[in-house]
Formats: structure tokens, C-alpha cells, sequence
């Protein structure tokens, strides 16, 4: 057996720029997810800049259709759609970035700690886990959000909260491949704290993983807020893609481009989140395999 | 059954019981600890003090909520799932009633979903890396992205809307109670959008999944055998591809079934179909909470139910997973 440490198997362990580094070997699939993710969130951020109109003020003309003045048409209270549209993108990405970051944050803990803990603490954590994942997830997400209200915060956490197993079976499985590395003996052997294992030496190995599943998760969440917003349960003052197709529900006779855009930006975006996680894993797969 | 498989289905029921359990009682926790009294929504916006008082005594919603979960609990076991506040009916015949129009819908989607998804991988890897293998993977990776409310509103704006080929909602033409077959036709003029919509995420998914397995399957050796007998791409593909591709199509398959039982909540609502999905959106409303304890339960059995059979069918099939 030969010291791990030092040897010639170092390089395989993708480390914490590796992500970065391999971009040019991402496929096709995965630069055009790259592109449209950036899309949506350039639009988000720059969009109010560009296109100056607010998306809450009344106009003249009401339910007009497309138009150089009206790109998108306008509503049922003339307000711009292009506008509600920037700032819909604008609501989507930050509800299901930052709830992507809670569930991976909980994922990641408690799918590292059942790994690297192993016996009963990983019997009793994965078996938590089995609960929420069995749960159907956007029946209970209806339920928490209508019953315990519907702001921001709420909607971010309770997806957050839900969504966290994907993660924590990731996190776990490669702490259990990582455990057995010679490196992580040594470190134990030379008596590092299991938290300073895990952060120091785990966490950098675990990362790429990490970033794929955020980037679906980010998707799903999005998915999963936008579906409560076309509920009805989204938050009234802050026009979400979900809650621009919930108002759209009313129209579908009468004014096609009220759901049409923002349905449209909703599965862009999605589609190019899970194309970019996909290209990832993908990438980090032929690599676990070339090992 | 061989004894073996049926140990293996009795231990992962047994498994199943106490995390149903854990599901029943967290769930009627959090719903009534929610902000909120049905008493006074179910009394009536005048009611007199007294009336609320009568009706929180009527629903025990005056006592501890421990003694509350206690009484759910004894009644759950003797199969009694309380009484709907908003139909005054048994919550198990409110739900049993609509249960076969949410099974149908499901149901019908599912096969509509794995045969149009099975022809599109066996296409997609027939046609390797042409033009119609990217453009059915780009299909089917689409399928998935698109969320299924919008698919039905854009679905009802052409083809209800501008085409007039289906109706926008429902289940049956109101105001007409047609004979035998003709109501046959009438449902399921009413059922196609809402199954095509339901059925596109699945789609997706069983076109991805069995295209992988069809190509992890031509790279055996027993295809390249086939091919040296002489047989040509579609004998191998029909003969030795598509059986080696069937079974984690299944298990995909059948670990979706949450993601369709939501699917169906949303699509219920969107076309008005009579289903267990719209009742549970209307008892959120109406704070009807045994109702929505019920068909929340109802929705976490099938799902379990669906993981359950999928997995005594893979080991049916494999029977290495119950005997390792």
C-alpha cells in the first residue's frame, strides 16, 4: 500500500477551482444552459436599468395586445407585461436561488454528517431523510404556504426546508467514498477535530457536487415557487412569473400573451439549469470514471 | 410468489408503517398549529359566540391538541377519517368519490407518457447521433422543464381556444346526461388535454432513461453477438435492447409518482376536473381540515403504495435485489 498522500492518484480528487477549470471541457448542452441562465439572470439584474418602466404602474390602454410601444402587451389594468416580466425574473431567480441555498446548505449538513458519523447516527439521519422524501413535496408545500402564510421568506424557507433530500443523499455518498481515502486517515490519525476534517478536507472534494445539485435544485425550486404563485399563494405584491400565470388563468380566452412570456422565462430558465447541472455531472462522472 | 419476494415485500411494508405514521402525525401537528380558527369560518361570518362555541365542541376543537391527535389516531385505525366540515359528509366517501376520476387521469397519462416516451428512445437510438436522435433528446429534456400549469393554459389557448377540437374543462358537457357510449366519448373528449399535459414530464423522463439504458444495452457483447449472427439494427434493438432497457424505466417510473400525483393536484385545477386534486385545493380554502388531513393522507399512501409495487415488481423481474 502505497502512501495516498502524496501519490499519483492526487490529481483525480477534483478540487475546489476544479469547476471552474474544466468549463472548456463542458458539452454543447451544457454551454447553451450557461447562456441561458445568464440570459435570465441579466435580465433580472439589468433589466429595470435598460427598460424603464414600472411594472406596478397603471396604464391607458388595457389588455393591448403586443406592440412596439407594448412588447409584451399590457394587462387587465394596462400595466406593461415586458416590465412585470423583467421584474417577475428578477422574483423567480432570487426566491429559487436562495432557496436552492437553503436546501442544499441542510443537504449537505446532515447528508455529510450521516456519512462521515456512519452506525446509528446515519441510520437515524437517513431515516429522516426517507421522510421528507416521501412526502409529496408540493402538496405539503400548498399546505404550509396557505395555512402559515404566504411572504418571501416563507415561500423561500418552506421549499428550502422540503427540498433538501436530493442533496443530502449526494453529500452522503460521496463522504462515504471520501472517508475510506488515505489522505482523511492521516488526518485523523494526526489528531484533526471531525469538524476540522469534514470543512478542511471533505468539504473541497464534495464541493463539485454540490454545485450540481444546486443548479437543479435551483430549477426545481423555481418550478416549485412559480406552481404556488399560479395557486394563488405567491405574494400579491411582488409580481412572480407564477403570479403573472395565475392572473394569465383569466385571460386564456381573451389575451394569449398574458401567460405566454412568462411561462416562456420560466422554462428557459429551468431547462437551462438542468442543462448546466447535467453538463457538470457529466463532466464530473468521466472523470470519477477515467480515476 | 416465491417466499423469498414475498419476505422482501412484507419487510418493506413493515418499513412502511411507521413512516406513515411519523407523516400522519407531523402533518396533523403542523396543520393545527396553523394561524387561523375553523370555528369561526365554519359558524359563518355573523355567527353569535354561542354558534362557535357549539361548533368547536361538535369538532372537538376545544380540546388539547394532543387529546385531538389522540381521537384522529383511534379513529384513523378503525378506518375513520373524520367528517368534512365543508361537506358535511365522511371525509373517506367525499375522497372515495373522486378518487377514480384522479386515478383515470393518472392513470390514462402514465400509459400515454411510457409508450410515446418507449418510441421515442427506441427512435432516438436507432437514428444515433443524427439529426432526429438530438432533436428527440431535446424534445424530451424540454418535457420536463416546461411546468405543467403553463403547458395546460398554452394547450387550452390552441386547441380549446383557437381550434375548438377539445373542450377548456371539466369532465362531462354540462347540462346533458348522454347514454351509455356516447358519455364514454364525452369524457374523454374532456380527458385528453388534461392527460397529454400530465403526461409530458413523464414523457420526458422515460424517454431519457430508456435511451440510456438502450445504449448501456448495444454495448454488450451479446448485441455484438447478435449482429454477427446476422440479425439487423431493429431485431437487436427489439430482441436484446429493449428488454435490457425495461426495468430502470420502471423504477423511474414508479419513484415519480409523487411528482404525478402534484402534477394532477395543479391539472385538476386548471381544467376543472372533478378529482381528489381539486378537492384538496378547495379544502385549503375553506379550512376544511380533516378533508385536507385526508386527502393529504390519502395522496402520502399512494405515493408509498406506488414506491412499494415498483419495487416488488423490480425484484420480480431481478430477483438479485431480495436475495443480496
Amino acid at each position: 500500500m502505497s502512501t495516498g498522500l502524496l501519490a499519483e492518484d492526487a490529481p483525480s480528487v477534483p478540487t475546489r477551482g476544479s469547476v471552474f477549470r474544466m468549463r472548456p471541457r463542458l458539452g454543447v448542452s451544457a454551454a447553451l444552459g450557461v447562456t441561458i441562465v445568464g440570459a435570465a439572470v441579466a435580465a433580472a439584474l439589468i433589466g429595470p436599468l435598460v427598460y424603464r418602466v414600472s411594472p406596478l404602474a397603471l396604464g391607458a390602454s388595457q389588455l393591448a395586445p403586443p406592440s412596439l410601444t407594448y412588447p409584451m402587451g399590457t394587462d387587465n389594468l394596462g400595466r406593461d407585461i415586458l416590465a412585470r416580466f423583467i421584474y417577475g425574473a428578477r422574483v423567480s431567480l432570487a426566491v429559487g436561488t436562495l432557496s436552492a441555498l437553503v436546501a442544499v446548505g441542510i443537504g449537505s449538513f446532515v447528508g455529510g454528517l450521516a456519512g462521515y458519523l456512519g452506525g446509528r447516527a446515519d441510520f437515524f439521519l437517513m431515516r429522516v431523510t426517507e421522510v421528507f422524501q416521501v412526502v409529496p413535496l408540493f402538496l405539503l408545500a400548498i399546505i404550509i404556504v396557505a395555512l402559515f402564510g404566504s411572504g418571501q421568506a416563507n415561500v423561500i424557507l418552506v421549499i428550502g426546508i422540503l427540498s433538501w433530500p436530493a442533496t443530502a443523499r449526494i453529500a452522503r455518498g460521496q463522504v462515504l467514498v471520501l472517508r475510506e481515502e488515505e489522505y482523511i486517515l492521516a488526518a485523523k490519525l494526526s489528531g484533526a477535530t471531525w469538524a476540522r476534517i469534514l470543512t478542511k478536507h471533505m468539504l473541497p472534494n464534495v464541493v463539485p457536487y454540490l454545485v450540481v445539485s444546486a443548479s437543479l435544485q435551483t430549477g426545481s425550486a423555481i418550478l416549485v415557487a412559480a406552481f404556488l404563485g399560479f395557486l394563488g399563494l405567491g405574494d400579491p405584491s411582488q409580481p412572480s412569473w407564477g403570479l403573472l400565470l395565475n392572473q394569465g388563468q383569466l385571460y386564456l380566452t381573451s389575451a394569449w400573451w398574458l401567460p405566454v412570456f412568462p411561462g416562456l422565462g420560466l422554462s428557459l430558465t429551468i431547462l437551462g439549469l438542468n442543462l448546466l447541472g447535467d453538463g457538470i455531472g457529466a463532466t464530473l462522472s468521466q472523470r470519477q470514471g477515467t480515476r | 410468489m416465491e417466499a423469498g419476494l414475498l419476505a422482501f415485500v412484507g419487510r418493506r411494508l413493515a418499513g412502511a408503517v411507521p413512516l406513515m405514521a411519523v407523516i400522519v402525525v407531523l402533518t396533523f401537528l403542523l396543520i393545527h398549529a396553523a394561524p387561523g380558527d375553523p370555528a369561526t369560518l365554519l359558524a359563518g361570518d355573523a355567527a353569535s359566540p354561542k354558534l362557535i362555541e357549539q361548533v368547536r365542541n361538535e369538532y372537538h376543537l376545544n380540546q388539547p391538541l394532543v387529546d385531538q391527535l389522540g381521537i384522529y389516531l383511534l379513529n384513523m385505525i378503525h378506518g375513520n377519517m373524520g367528517i368534512s366540515i365543508y361537506y358535511d359528509l365522511p371525509v373517506n366517501q367525499v375522497i372515495l368519490q373522486r378518487a377514480p376520476n384522479t386515478l383515470l387521469l393518472i392513470g390514462v397519462s402514465l400509459i400515454l407518457a411510457v409508450c410515446l416516451g418507449a418510441i421515442a428512445a427506441v427512435l432516438s437510438v436507432a437514428n444515433r447521433d443524427t439529426i432526429v436522435d438530438s432533436l428527440i433528446s431535446g424534445i424530451s429534456i424540454s418535457g420536463y422543464a416546461i411546468p405543467s400549469f403553463w403547458l395546460a393554459q398554452m394547450l387550452v389557448i390552441v386547441f380549446a381556444v383557437g381550434l375548438h377540437w377539445f373542450p377548456t374543462g371539466g369532465m362531462t358537457t354540462i347540462g346533458q346526461s348522454l347514454p351509455g357510449f356516447a358519455h364514454i366519448e364525452d369524457v374523454l373528449g374532456h380527458l385528453i388535454l388534461p392527460a397529454v399535459t400530465l403526461a409530458v414530464f413523464e414523457m420526458g423522463l422515460v424517454a431519457r432513461f430508456m435511451r440510456a439504458g438502450l445504449l448501456d444495452a448495444l454495448d454488450k457483447e451479446f448485441v455484438t453477438v447478435a449482429y454477427a449472427k446476422g440479425l439487423d439494427k431493429w431485431a437487436v434493438i427489439i430482441r436484446h435492447a429493449i428488454p435490457n432497457s425495461v426495468l430502470p424505466v420502471a423504477s423511474v417510473v414508479g419513484q415519480q409518482f409523487g411528482v404525478l400525483v402534484a402534477g394532477a393536484v395543479v391539472i385538476e385545477t386548471v381544467f376543472s376536473w372533478p378529482g381528489i386534486g381539486q378537492l384538496f385545493y378547495g379544502a385549503i380554502f375553506n379550512r376544511d381540515y380533516p378533508l385536507l388531513m385526508g386527502c393529504f393522507i390519502y395522496a402520502t399512501v399512494g405515493v408509498v403504495l406506488a414506491n412499494l409495487a415498483t419495487d416488488a415488481i423490480y425484484a420480480a423481474i431481478d430477483p438479485r435485489v431480495y436475495r443480496s
